[in-house]
C-alpha cells in the first residue's frame, strides 16, 4: 500500500481512467445520455422563445439526469466485477472517495461543457455574462461529482440499485439545481447580477460542504463491519 | 395517556373555533387549518434534524439505539411533514385558489418529504442489518444540510420571498392576537406529546425485537454446538 494520501489519490484516479479508456463507456454513455437529454428538451421548446428562467432550469435539469445516471456507476461496477474488497484492502477509504471524486469531477466537467455549448447551439440562447455562467456550472459539476459519489458507494450493494439511484440522490441535488438555476438565470438574462453572483456562491458553498461531510460518511460505509 | 391526548386534542379543537379569526387572509374563518399546520410544520423539522444528529451519533459509536432513535424519528418526522403537506395544499386551495402553486415554501417542504423518503427508500433495499444501518445513518446524516437550507435559509432568500404566497413575518412579527397563539402552542405541546410517545414506543419496540432476535440467535449458536459435539461423537465411535 502507498505510503502517503496523494499517491493513494493519485493511484485511484490512475486505475479510473485506465478503466475508462479501455472501453469509454461511462464517457460515452454520459455525453450520449446529456446529448439526448438536450435534444429532448429542445424539441420540446421548438419553434419558442426561451426565457433566462427556463433556459437556466432546462441546461440544470440536463446536467442532472446526465450525472445521477452516468456517475452512479462508480461504486456498483466495482461490487459487480468484485474489485470492491481488493480497493478496500488497498488504499485508505478517504484516498478512495477523493480519488473516484475527482474523476468523476473531470468526467462531469467535461459532459458539462459539451451540454452547454449543444444547449446553447440547439436553443439559440445567448450568454449575457458568460463568467459567471462557467464558473456556476464548474462548481454544479464538482457538487455533482462529490454528492453522486458518495450515493453510488451508499447503494452498491443495496437492490434495485437502478431506480434507487435517483431516488436517493435527487433529492439531495434539488437544493444545489434552485441555486444553480438563480446563478443561470441570471447568466442568461444579465439582469439581477447581485443575486445571480449569490446563487454562485451557493453552489460553491454546496460544493463546500459536500467535500467536508462526505469523505467521513464514506469511510463510515465503506469500511467493512 | 392516549385517551388523555385524546381529551386534549377535542378540547383544543372545540377551543380552536372560540377565537376570533386572523385578519391576514382571503378567507379568515378557514385560515384556522394553520392551527394544526404550523405546530406539524415545527415538530417535523424538529425530529428530522434529531434523526441526522441520531445517525451522526450512531456512525461515532456504533450503538444500536442510535439507529433506532433515528428511524423513528424519521417515520415521526415522515408522518408529521404528511400532515403538514396535507394541511397545507388544503389551506392553499381555500386562500390562494389552486391547490398547488410551487410556492417556495411548499416545493422547498416537499424536496424535505422526499429526502425523508428515500431514507427509507434505502433501508428497503439492504435486507442485511448492519448495512443497512450503516448507509441508512450515512444518508440521513447527510441530509442534514439540505434540510437545514430548505426550511431555514431557501424560503427566506429575498428574491425567493417575494414571490411567495405564504404569509411572511406572520409568526415572527407577531400579527396573530394571544388568543390565536394560545390555541397554537396548546396544539403544538400536544402534538409534540404524542409524537414522542409514539416516538418512544418504536425505539422500546426496536429494542425488544432487537434482543429478542439476540436470543434467539444465542439459542442457535448453542444448537449448533451440540450438533457438532454429535458429529464429533459418531465419528470417534467409528474409529
Amino acid at each position: 500500500m502507498s505510503s502517503n494520501w496523494g499517491n493513494e489519490i493519485r493511484a485511484v484516479i490512475r486505475k479510473e481512467l485506465c478503466t475508462e479508456m479501455r472501453n469509454k463507456s461511462a464517457t460515452f454513455t454520459a455525453v450520449m445520455l446529456s446529448v439526448t437529454t438536450v435534444f429532448t428538451l429542445a424539441f420540446a421548446f421548438f419553434g419558442r422563445q426561451l426565457t433566462g428562467d427556463g433556459a437556466a432550469g432546462m441546461l440544470w435539469a440536463a446536467l442532472l439526469f446526465a450525472g445521477v445516471g452516468t456517475l452512479t456507476r462508480a461504486f456498483i461496477a466495482e461490487e459487480e466485477q468484485g474489485t470492491g474488497d481488493l480497493l478496500r484492502m488497498w488504499a485508505r477509504p478517504h484516498a478512495v472517495y477523493w480519488g473516484k471524486a475527482i474523476f468523476a469531477f473531470g468526467q462531469m466537467a467535461l459532459t458539462g461543457f459539451l451540454v452547454t455549448a449543444l444547449f446553447l447551439l440547439l436553443t439559440g440562447v445567448s450568454v449575457a455574462t458568460p463568467l459567471m455562467l462557467v464558473v456556476s456550472l464548474t462548481g454544479g459539476a464538482a457538487a455533482l461529482a462529490g454528492t453522486v459519489t458518495l450515493v453510488s458507494a451508499m447503494i452498491a450493494r443495496g437492490s434495485n440499485r437502478g431506480t434507487l439511484a435517483g431516488v436517493v440522490a435527487l433529492p439531495l441535488l434539488l437544493p444545489l439545481i434552485a441555486l444553480g438555476v438563480t446563478a443561470g438565470r441570471s447568466a442568461f438574462e444579465g439582469s439581477a447580477a447581485s443575486s445571480g453572483w449569490a446563487g454562485t456562491a451557493g453552489v460553491w458553498l454546496y460544493t463546500l460542504l459536500v467535500f467536508a461531510t462526505a469523505p467521513y460518511q464514506f469511510a463510515a460505509i465503506w469500511r467493512e463491519p | 395517556m392516549k385517551w388523555l391526548l385524546f381529551l386534549g386534542m377535542i378540547v383544543a379543537t372545540v377551543f380552536s373555533y372560540q377565537v376570533a379569526p386572523a385578519k391576514d387572509f382571503p378567507q379568515p374563518e378557514l385560515a384556522r387549518i394553520i392551527f394544526f399546520h404550523l405546530p406539524c410544520a415545527y415538530a417535523t423539522a424538529g425530529f428530522s434534524i434529531f434523526a441526522a444528529i441520531a445517525s451522526w451519533r450512531y456512525l461515532a459509536t456504533r450503538k444500536w439505539i442510535w439507529e433506532f432513535r433515528a428511524h423513528a424519528a424519521t417515520e415521526m418526522a415522515l408522518t408529521l411533514g404528511c400532515a403538514t403537506m396535507i394541511t397545507g395544499i388544503l389551506f392553499s386551495k381555500v386562500q390562494w385558489g389552486a391547490w398547488w402553486h410551487w410556492d417556495a415554501r411548499q416545493t422547498s417542504f416537499l424536496i424535505v418529504l422526499l429526502l425523508l423518503g428515500a431514507y427509507f427508500a434505502i433501508r428497503m433495499a439492504f435486507e442485511e442489518e448492519v448495512s443497512r444501518a450503516r448507509v441508512s445513518a450515512a444518508y440521513s446524516s447527510l441530509t442534514l444540510l439540505p434540510i437545514l437550507f430548505l426550511i431555514f435559509v431557501f424560503p427566506k432568500l429575498p428574491q425567493v420571498a417575494k414571490n411567495s404566497l405564504h404569509p411572511q413575518g406572520v409568526v415572527a412579527k407577531g400579527r396573530f392576537s394571544p388568543d390565536y397563539w394560545s390555541v397554537i402552542l396548546t396544539v403544538f405541546v400536544l402534538v409534540l406529546i404524542t409524537a414522542i410517545w409514539l416516538y418512544k414506543m418504536h425505539v422500546r419496540t426496536s429494542v425488544l425485537t432487537q434482543s429478542l432476535r439476540d436470543q434467539d440467535g444465542n439459542l442457535e449458536d448453542s444448537g449448533r454446538s451440540t450438533t457438532a459435539r454429535r458429529v464429533d461423537q459418531s465419528v470417534s465411535v467409528h474409529e
